[in-house]
């Protein structure tokens, strides 16, 4: 089976959050700017943003341009 | 040059982009304040390279305008926007150099798939959540969903995905999506609502 070990722990992981409204990667993207700037002081979520964060858990790449972003961010302020 | 986000209100940049009061200066500094954050994503894009990339940016931000929904500062989300347009360059040069050939390795690997042997009696074997899923893979999934899927498991950019299967980057999220839901549905039919999956008990409509 072309599905190795691994690649179906790792799907198992995400069917396992798979939620039945999912924001994608263009609405994560319009959303994502709101959400940085209402972290709170340790990173923590601000409330109504709740399908940003699970974007985040579910989807590698908007995570990575999210950190980019946030340290570019940070370093402008 | 000085470093610092350039700021303006949000009306202002609006107004700016939609060319209602062509505002040079804020703009010339946006550019300057994008090609920073490009910078910062690679620092491998030369100057002409990053400026080809905040001109994309700009072409997106006016294509885009409507989706700005004040809920930030503008500069914000225009930085948000620079940031995927440089990732989905990098991306795409990443398809093309080192993943050349990987995504029909990947469809040649499943079109010579047998079908999963047929569940054994074995109580043991039969509760593997795993071999559950794989079965769900075989029965329930369609060929490009199997694909698409097994293309993110392995970290094939969703843009060379994409194009290989000549759909936008979204429609290919809302197939990924569709894809979990029914496999998340069928390990619920066989049974499997342990603490993985408890969150699934509240599906609704599907
Ligand atoms: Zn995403």
């Amino acid at each position: 089976m072309s599905f190795s070990r691994a690649d179906l722990q790792k799907l198992l992981e995400l069917v396992a959050m798979t939620e039945a409204k999912e924001i994608d990667c263009d609405e994560f993207l319009h959303r994502v700017a709101g959400y940085l700037e209402r972290l709170g002081p340790e990173g923590t979520p601000p409330p109504g943003y709740e399908d940003v964060v699970h974007h985040l858990q579910i989807c590698p790449e908007c995570l990575e341009e999210f950190r980019v972003l946030y340290q570019a961010l940070c370093e402008e302020s | 040059m000085e470093n610092r986000v350039p700021q303006r209100p949000n009306a202002t940049w609006i107004a700016a982009f939609q060319g209602r009061a062509g505002d040079r200066p804020a703009l010339a500094e946006l550019e300057t304040y994008l090609q920073r954050v490009i910078a910062k994503v690679a620092r491998t894009f030369t100057a002409e390279e990053r400026d080809d990339l905040v001109q994309e940016t700009f072409a997106r931000i006016v294509k885009n305008l409507e989706a700005f929904r004040g809920e930030s500062a503008f500069t914000t989300w225009a930085a948000g926007v620079a940031t995927r347009v440089a990732f989905t360059e990098l991306r795409r040069r990443k398809a093309q150099q080192e993943r050349a050939g990987e995504y029909e390795a990947l469809e040649g690997e499943l079109a010579k798939l047998p079908s999963p042997s047929p569940a054994p009696d074995q109580q043991l074997e039969r509760s593997d959540i795993l071999m559950t899923l794989q079965r769900a893979i075989h029965d329930e999934l369609t060929d490009r969903q199997r694909t698409a899927i097994l293309a993110e498991l392995r970290g094939l950019p969703t843009i060379e995905i994409a194009e290989r299967m000549q759909i936008n980057q979204n429609a290919l999220y809302k197939l990924t999506h569709d894809a979990r839901k029914k496999l998340r549905r069928s390990l619920i039919e066989a049974g499997f609502r342990g603490d993985s999956l408890m969150s699934f008990d509240s599906e609704a409509s599907g």
